[in-house]
């Protein structure tokens, strides 16, 4: 196991390298001085040199990169001159807001997973399997900006029961509560297809195992329901669904940058995306870096898990 | 052991509950006006700021010498007052002018205001000559000061509260352009902030003499100013403003109906109308920003002026106006700004004739058979933008009936005016610029031959023009401007078909009916420190 560990950590490690290399090169293929954010557009091109030069953006490509990715490796993620702050200042309570929806999105997308999916499976051929399947489709391939804005039309202003943008009320103290009730409508629309895709995996992983031999040898024995839920069928189903649940979380936190943009919700997809609309490369350097960490992490994380649950696994 | 329908409907119980519970947000003690910007902000040194959206914010912080008063409605132009300076002199020939700086004026900081101090804030921005640059002399915010600072030979202060410049030229409206201009606005900030907090610090930490300072920012969030006590005018009639940044207008919108938002500027055209009828505010008013459309001199098919004249009688800017933009925008016929002294309401452009736009591109040599090709880059959204895409179809279609196939290319707004700089490039015919400033100084540095290329992007020179320019800006005569100005929209409007001024931005700004003395005057931005809200 700890060969397996450090295996997959290094392995994280060219992954990032690649990363740097990509959003570098596309964040320079983009038209436009690095500049333009905070000159604007009646400056003239030598104007435009001279603040380039004090930022040290007329160097060659490779100099800046190898300049960015020297100060990397001590930690440093740069400074943004869209922001004229440290990109670290920046990004980390951008982060834990991402958490925040990111953590609620999954739990939720968890919750409505498992139920869904189980209770499609337990009622497998009826109405209630159909429905929910159905629902799931729907929700499962409907774009999470499109349905952000159905959210925001039909429970925000229509209905009155969830605030439309933000993160906290502009008014008043942030608290507890005024979070929390900021938080459902995003949290519904990172949910909706990681939850779609567990109660797919659910409703089939429970299927299959329901009807193996083992459950009924134990229904056989005399074992009680619940007995055989717990010890039998839990067990077998949750690896699939652990494997799953880590790759949507992956794609959870990529996919957030569209909730956060129309929720206004002020969490590092956020962030990134304002950082390519000003070319600020170290914001937009640091923000991908940190979104492709975590998917990797979260993915090593749940091969991982699926290990411990699973000592059929191969971790060599 | 867990009972999966009775956890099921304790979930959904606990979810309906949570849902309906009376929800109570502390209720604030202070008056807080929520303001949307569109737009996002890169920080707050006054001196860098490059925008019409984020002036609302910077002027509620930080003051010029002189400003307008944004607080009447009808006065086109705005009128210039007293701000920092309590009154000024300008001479005959236009080439000195005297600041007398207002007394016991303190920064947020506490530090006071003198006539050393506003010399310190002009060489931040100016500098004499290459290699005479003051030491705190900021690179980044010299570019945007351009406009005005181009102008400038000299500074010297007079005394404690006397600051005199020396111009290089007559220029009868430096006192106006050193405040209307778009980038790099003359506002007055604090040397001692900048000395404890260094040149780029100044943005995260502005000190300005405004009736509101700085409290909190978070980045793409929100930005927090409160009614600074000291201020040595009225005091404002709100305890905090909290502006709210979006990039998403239709999120904006919604937060705006929710009363998560008390103003909103740049109201979606379609939304205005549904606003109204559902009981909000939504103001108009003529402001400088117009869209007028830049062509290429130096295209091939463009040089021929019948191309052109077609091109202008073949728009139909009243539809555009009137149909497509109802109360977002109206038709625009000069090329002087709305809202600056020499704009002339009554002047008109070629008139909307298809069939005379018609025979002009067949005496042109073009017809069904030889149709023309043209591209023109426009943006998807930005500052001053008026519904982008609606206009560039509309106009695409125009133009297809006179033989035109027009290739939009849709770029985001960085990428856009990053093309603006070059000039119009081979492959690149038409630029739909949105623009304008509150002074007749706009147009000329939109039209002289020296402002090529990058203000003048269409490359148009004519020397009668130029000497039109020079004579319409350095005259006092307000009259003899205006005269002098209407002779350059019938030469460049009407006879030379450079530009075609499309349409004048009526910056419909919403409000909920709880706001009180929110005024949108014939400017691009609007002050708040006049505004109130009685729930």
């Amino acid at each position: 196991m700890g060969r397996y560990v450090l295996r997959r950590s290094l392995a994280i490690i060219p992954v990032l390298i690649g990363v740097t290399l990509l959003v570098f090169a596309a964040i320079h293929a983009l038209p436009g001085s690095k500049v333009l954010s905070i000159v604007g557009f009646q400056v003239s091109p030598e104007m435009v040199a001279r603040i380039e030069s004090y930022y040290g953006l007329d160097q060659p490509m490779h100099v800046q990169y190898a300049r960015y990715m020297g100060h990397l490796l001590s930690g440093d993620l740069g400074y943004s001159i869209s922001r004229k702050s440290q990109v670290g200042s920046v990004l980390a309570p951008a982060v834990a807001n991402t958490a925040i929806l990111a953590g609620t999105g999954l739990v939720l997308a968890v919750l409505a997973g498992l139920i869904g999916g189980f209770a499609a499976a337990f009622h497998a051929g009826s109405p209630v399997d159909r429905g929910i399947t159905s629902l799931m489709l729907i929700v499962g391939t409907a774009p999470p900006f499109w349905l952000a804005l159905v959210l925001i039309l039909v429970l925000s202003i229509q209905l009155e029961l969830f605030p439309a943008t933000g993160m906290y009320s502009p008014r008043g103290e942030p608290n507890l509560p005024d979070l929390l009730h900021h938080l459902v409508l995003p949290a519904l629309a990172v949910a909706a297809q990681p939850a779609a895709i567990i109660a797919k995996v659910a409703r089939s992983a429970m299927l299959e195992v329901r009807g193996a031999e083992f459950v009924t040898a134990a229904r056989a024995k005399g074992l009680p329901r619940s007995r055989v839920f717990s010890g039998h069928v839990l067990r077998n189903v949750l690896s699939p669904i652990v494997t799953i649940t880590g790759l949507q979380l992956g794609y959870l936190v990529g996919g957030v940058i569209f909730v956060e943009v129309v929720f206004g919700w002020p969490g590092i997809g956020f962030q990134l995306f304002q950082s390519i609309l000003a070319r600020d490369i170290t914001l937009t350097m640091g923000a991908s870096l940190i979104i492709a960490f975590a998917f990797v992490f979260v993915n090593f994380l749940a091969d991982l898990i699926n290990a411990l649950l699973d000592p059929r696994h191969e971790v060599q | 052991m867990l009972n999966f329908k009775r956890f099921t409907m304790g979930l959904l119980f606990g979810l309906v509950l949570f849902v309906t519970l009376p929800w109570t947000v502390q209720a604030a003690e202070d008056k807080t006006l929520v303001v949307a910007i569109e737009a996002n902000m890169p920080g707050f040194d006054a001196h860098v700021i490059c925008s019409y959206a984020l002036y609302r914010e910077i002027i509620t912080m930080y003051e010029p010498l002189v400003t307008t008063d944004l607080t009447d409605a009808d006065a086109l132009p705005p009128k210039l007052v007293p701000a920092l300076a309590e009154r000024w002199e300008i001479s005959p020939d236009a080439t000195e002018v005297t600041f007398h700086i207002r007394k016991g004026v303190k920064f947020h900081d506490g530090t006071e205001v003198d006539a050393d101090v506003v010399d310190w804030n002009f060489r931040r921005v100016w500098r004499k000559g290459e290699g005479e640059e003051a030491p705190q002399y900021y690179t980044a915010a010299a570019g945007g000061a351009s406009f005005w600072s181009d102008s400038v030979k000299d500074i010297r202060v007079i005394d404690k509260h006397t600051i005199k410049v020396f111009l290089k030229h007559p220029f009868p409206e430096f006192v106006r352009q050193l405040y209307a201009t778009t980038c790099g606005s003359f506002f007055v900030v604090s040397p001692a902030a900048v000395a404890k907090y260094g040149q780029e610090g100044l943005a995260k930490n502005p000190v300005g003499t405004g009736p509101f300072k700085f409290v909190e920012w978070v980045p793409g969030d929100r930005i927090v100013v409160e009614r600074f006590d000291g201020y040595w005018g009225p005091p404002a009639k709100v305890d905090r403003i909290v502006f709210r940044e979006f990039t998403n207008m239709a999120a904006m919108v919604a937060g705006f109906r929710r009363g998560e938002l008390d103003i909103i500027p740049a109201v979606p055209p379609d939304n205005i109308a549904l606003l109204r009828d559902d009981g909000f505010k939504v103001a108009t008013n003529l402001v400088p920003n117009m869209i007028y459309l830049v062509l290429n001199l130096k295209d091939p098919v463009l040089k021929d002026v019948r191309v052109r004249r077609a091109m202008a009688m073949a728009i139909d800017k009243e539809t555009l106006a009137n149909k497509l933009l109802t109360d977002a925008a109206e038709a625009a016929h000069s090329i002087v700004s709305p809202g600056s002294p020499p704009y002339d309401p009554e002047f008109r452009s070629l008139p909307y004739d298809l069939e005379k736009a018609k025979a002009l591109m067949r005496e042109a040599g073009y017809g069904p058979d030889k149709r023309v090709t043209m591209h023109m880059p426009n943006p998807a959204s930005g500052s001053g933008t008026i519904a982008p895409m609606p206009i560039a179809m509309a106009i695409q279609s125009n133009l297809s009936k006179i033989f035109i196939d027009l290739k939009v290319e849709t770029l985001e707004w960085y990428g856009f005016i990053s093309l603006l700089s070059r000039g119009l490039q081979p492959d690149a015919q038409i630029l739909p610029m949105p623009w304008g400033m509150s002074t007749g100084y706009f147009t000329r540095q939109v039209l002289h031959s020296k402002k090529q290329p990058f203000s003048n992007y269409g490359w148009y020179s004519n020397p009668e023009v130029d000497r039109l320019l020079d004579e319409a800006t350095s005259t006092p005569d307000l009259a003899k401007s205006k005269a002098l100005f209407a002779q350059v929209n019938q030469i460049v409007v009407n006879e030379d078909v450079a530009v075609i001024p499309a349409l004048i931005d009526l910056s419909p700004t919403a409000y909920q009916p709880y706001v009180k003395n929110f005024v949108l005057p014939h400017e691009n931005w609007f002050v708040l420190h006049q505004v109130d809200i009685e729930k």
